[in-house]
């Protein structure tokens, strides 16, 4: 199991607390109540398994606040897992994980699931820009009675030639 | 015989976040603790002819150093004036601050706010601290001879590599921020 995608930053509803365990090393652990896809499992040839990550999102919201993001883990083949490996290797966010036609659509189809499928995302939405610590917490402070006097106009400060040597 | 698993340290021994430093030697991501600021008022007016007397409010904050340790090698001419970073602790966010948040402070630890940096806890004995967030939109620049006498006045808390050069990546990446007068119409947007 490849631990990186506990960093993949990807989006979601929150479903169940402990789905926010991104670091668990089977995916019966994590998910006993998925059935399907297990059953998807079970049609791969042996020794092509892979987990991949599935992003799902808030529909309620339809933009995707970080502090909500959850992964959900599969077993699947590589041709199964379409655009997910690159989500994994590059550990930004995709919107679209799940190809159209591939197993993991009879997942998606059961109305229980369907909300799990992901939004379109903003990139403004993974950074924000603008969060600041705009009031300073209250640091001791004081005043002090100063006389400034001219010292002159700034110089440059000399550079050594690092060709010289 | 089955091997006993232990539980993995939060911060392994051979990574450590902080060492102890004494002495004036100054690097990149030295912390010096309650050190002065000092804030000239804003209508401060200066004369080359004469000397002004003036009032200059002054307070105490917690620093980190952000200018590159091979400016500040002693003997070695380097910067005149050190570049430092207001650092908080986590315990200051008080009173509906969006920090004071614990999902707040876990974008702020993935890096999803670009203002702000996590610092680890120090568990070093004598000098333990909180969790602290540096705020790269409080700058201040010091004499370098100003805050060597500083530095040299107790032990203090270093950020190691590479969690340095993760701090410095940061602040590389805020400060050289691009907001576009015209940005390009988003793909994904509903058309109307």
């Amino acid at each position: 199991m490849s631990t990186e995608l506990a960093e993949t930053p990807i989006m979601g509803r929150r479903f169940r607390p402990r789905w926010a365990t991104t670091t668990a090393t089977t995916t019966q652990n994590e998910f006993p109540d998925i059935s399907v896809a297990s059953q998807v499992t079970q049609s791969l040839v042996e020794g092509t398994r892979t987990y991949v990550a599935v992003a799902y999102a808030r529909q309620k919201l339809h933009s995707l606040p970080p502090s909500v993001g959850r992964l959900l883990l599969f077993e699947g083949a590589p041709e199964q897992v379409g655009h997910v490996e690159d989500a994994i290797a590059t550990s930004t966010l995709v919107p679209y994980l799940l190809a159209a036609n591939s197993a993991w659509s009879a997942l998606f189809s059961h109305s229980q699931y369907r909300s799990l499928l992901p939004s379109v995302l903003d990139g403004d939405e993974i950074l924000n820009w603008d969060a600041a610590i705009e009031v300073a917490p209250e640091r001791p402070s004081g005043t002090l009675l100063v006389t400034f006097k001219y010292a002159g106009r700034g110089r440059p400060t000399p550079v050594e030639n690092p060709w010289d040597d | 015989m089955r091997q006993q698993r232990l539980p993995a340290p939060a911060y392994p021994q051979a990574y450590p976040w902080f060492g102890v430093i004494e002495g004036d030697e100054l690097e990149q991501g030295d912390i010096l603790e309650s050190c002065p600021v000092f804030l000239p008022p804003p209508d401060l007016d200066v004369h080359a002819e004469r000397p002004v007397n003036a009032t200059l409010q002054w307070k105490e904050q917690d620093l980190i150093v952000m200018s590159q340790s091979c400016d500040l090698v002693k003997g070695r001419r380097g910067v005149e004036d050190v570049l430092l970073c207001a650092i908080w602790k986590r315990s200051e966010f008080t009173g509906g601050h969006f920090l004071e948040k614990d999902s707040e402070m876990e974008n702020a630890r993935k890096g999803r706010f670009p203002a702000v940096h996590v610092l680890a806890a120090s568990t070093i004995a004598g000098l333990e601290r909180e969790v602290r967030v540096v705020d790269f939109q409080r700058v201040y620049s010091l004499p370098v001879g100003f805050l060597r006498r500083r530095a040299g006045m107790a032990r203090r808390l270093r950020l190691l590599p590479p969690y340095r050069e993760h701090l410095s990546q940061s602040f590389a990446r805020f400060f050289m921020r691009v907001g576009l007068p015209i940005d390009i119409p988003s793909f994904t947007a509903k058309k109307k």
